[in-house]
């Protein structure tokens, strides 16, 4: 904790006081949101609001995990989701390493051609991604959200840059006792480079599990839709019922919060480190 | 692997040990799985969209079937009023944006990083709309700012401010938009000031007291030239995002209808993109909106590093 310090107690109130607040502004929607979720379908919309329900209406979950069918969508989105991240993680440690650690002809030229991809927008290959999934026959199935998608140049980038700051000393010495390039990896790098795997991990859930326009574009099948559509679908066949929106928003939102809380740190410091986002 | 072998003896002219040979295809089998995806998911496309902005694409006809229409598409692009709508609704959303999610990241940073209690739980309450999903937000925001129930409109009757139309008029639709990614992103943008506030030696702000200097020449002189080059990276970053954004408008402004917000006033380029694309079947309108917009942001981003200098505080 570096920087000025505050001694007046006044500018220290005024500080607490304003951090209060903005704290208030970014959490208070989501408690407004899980109580809404709990309310009837007159409750939420009424005014003035009231902020607690009269009695909590938990079965505005049930309701909407059979309606829309937002349980079947949300198994889809975490089957998704795992894929993704295990696949970005995968990929990343080989194409890292390699980067990092190994001698081939063309090494930096490719690693400047893979890091050039980010430059690209999605949507610049949004029309002949769709018509390559046509060709696969991959339209309406988790197929096509998860395997164009386990490709990550930040990952890629991230890991090669952890594996740079490892000592060569420790795979030297596994070297000399007669250990290949995929044994060291596996044995003795991968085991070190579990933080920043953790890292990345977490920026693949948070990609994964919002995607939403590429969804949209590949699945119509209700029963393959992810949870970013589900709740779109709420909104447009149910709009008047904001409780069960409420509810299914909830679900949508709870999963990465719930990751968040264990992963803090991973996400905290993967931003700061690397002030990038896993896009 | 003769292919390999082959690669490695052209590339170097001396003769390629067997030790330096079962490296180089070490290396290669590792990178074997994202060579393949880059080039199926990424190279191949790439070139396919660049085609196919030259055609007249449908949906259902595949990509050979593409008659082949110049500069069309192109042409089009530049006389479509729905671009410049969408074109200018994407410049005051970017721009907005950028001032909203960046400045009170700063001055949130800046608090934080006083020695302060709570420092983490305060971070971590500030980067719980970042990891929140989008959609579902935008779904929470429709619900508070809804016109006639929600609560945003019932907090300012309070104070006695009159009810505002958030998302049913043109005229304050694209706030809307603008004032909820904001706030999904400012939690973002304040982790990274803040490291970048913790890479500042407490050294230099002891000095300057002593010689001195009041809070806020400490923060002028200090704080703010040796926070620029985060700035600057957190500028470019915001930029790029913004003027590809899709799920706040989309999930915000979809209706019945397909316009994007109550007369298009939410439309950004991406969205319209979509639409173009995969509700009117013009896909090969669509390629050449996507390489238009490919190139205004490489625009904007070079001019960025161009004007970067003259701020910029590199040590």
């Amino acid at each position: 904790m570096t920087g000025q310090v505050l001694q007046r107690p006044f500018e220290r109130w005024l500080a607490y006081a304003f951090l209060l607040i903005a704290g208030l502004i970014m959490t208070f929607p989501f408690i407004y949101m899980i109580l809404a979720s709990l309310k009837t379908s007159s409750e939420v919309v009424q005014v003035p609001p009231r902020l607690l329900p009269e009695t909590l209406q938990l079965g505005n979950y049930l309701e909407v995990i059979n309606i829309v069918p937002l349980g079947t969508q949300l198994v889809n989105t975490v089957i998704v989701t795992a894929g993704v991240v295990l696949g970005w993680v995968i990929t990343s440690v080989l194409a890292g390493y390699a980067f990092a650690r190994l001698n081939f002809p063309g090494r930096d030229l490719l690693f400047f051609l893979y890091l050039g991809t980010l430059m690209v927008p999605f949507a610049v290959i949004i029309v002949p991604m769709f018509k390559i999934m046509v060709a696969f026959g991959w339209v309406n199935k988790l197929t096509a959200l998860i395997v164009p998608w386990i490709f990550t140049a930040y990952g890629t980038f991230l890991l090669r840059q952890f594996f740079m700051g490892i000592p060569k000393d420790l795979e030297e010495a596994a070297m000399i006792d007669g250990a290949s390039r995929w044994g060291i990896l596996f044995r003795v790098v991968m085991p070190l480079a579990r933080p920043a795997m953790a890292t990345l991990a977490t920026f693949g859930f948070l990609y994964a599990w919002n995607s939403f326009l590429w969804p949209l574009i590949i699945i119509s099948d209700p029963s393959r839709k992810v949870v970013s559509q589900g709740l779109i679908d709420l909104q447009a066949l149910y709009a008047v019922r904001v409780d069960l929106i409420m509810a299914g928003s909830v679900l949508a939102v709870l999963p990465t919060l719930v990751v968040f809380l264990f992963a803090q740190r991973y996400f905290i410091e993967g931003v700061a480190t690397t002030g990038l986002a896993g896009r | 692997m003769t292919k390999q072998a082959a690669l490695a003896s052209s590339g170097t002219a001396r003769k390629v040990s067997s030790k330096q040979l079962r490296e180089i295809i070490d290396a290669y089998s590792m990178l074997l799985p994202t060579i393949l995806g880059v080039l199926i998911f990424f190279a191949i496309p790439l070139a396919i969209s660049l085609y196919l902005s030259f055609t007249n694409a449908r949906i259902s006809t595949p990509v050979s079937a593409a008659t082949f229409v110049g500069l069309t598409n192109y042409g089009n692009v530049f006389k479509d009023s729905n671009f410049y709508l969408a074109l200018r609704n994407t410049l005051i959303f970017s721009a907005a944006t950028l001032v909203l999610s960046i400045l009170p990241a700063v001055v949130l940073a800046v608090l934080l990083n006083e020695k302060i209690r709570g420092q983490a739980f305060f971070r971590a309450l500030f980067f719980i709309p970042v990891v929140a999903s989008v959609v579902a937000i935008s779904l929470l925001w429709r619900y508070l700012l809804n016109l006639d129930f929600g609560f945003v409109n019932y907090a300012m009757s309070l104070v006695g401010l009159p009810r505002i139309p958030w998302l049913t008029s043109p005229d304050w639709a694209l706030l809307s938009v603008i004032l909820v990614f904001s706030w999904k992103t400012v939690g973002y943008n304040m982790v990274i000031f803040l490291a970048g506030l913790q890479g500042i030696s407490r050294q230099l702000y002891e000095a300057a007291s002593i010689d001195g200097a009041t809070r806020w020449q400490q923060f002028t002189r200090i704080t703010m030239p040796m926070l620029s080059p985060t700035t600057f990276f957190i500028l470019i970053t915001t930029l790029i995002n913004c003027l590809q954004i899709f799920d706040v408008p989309y999930a915000l402004g979809y209706g019945r209808s397909t316009t994007i917000g109550p007369a298009d006033s939410m439309l950004t380029v991406v969205p319209l993109l979509y639409r173009e694309g995969f509700i009117s079947d013009h896909m090969g309108y669509a390629s050449s909106l996507a390489w238009v917009l490919f190139i205004m942001i490489m625009g904007i981003t070079f001019l960025q590093f161009r004007i970067s200098n003259r701020w910029v505080n590199y040590e």
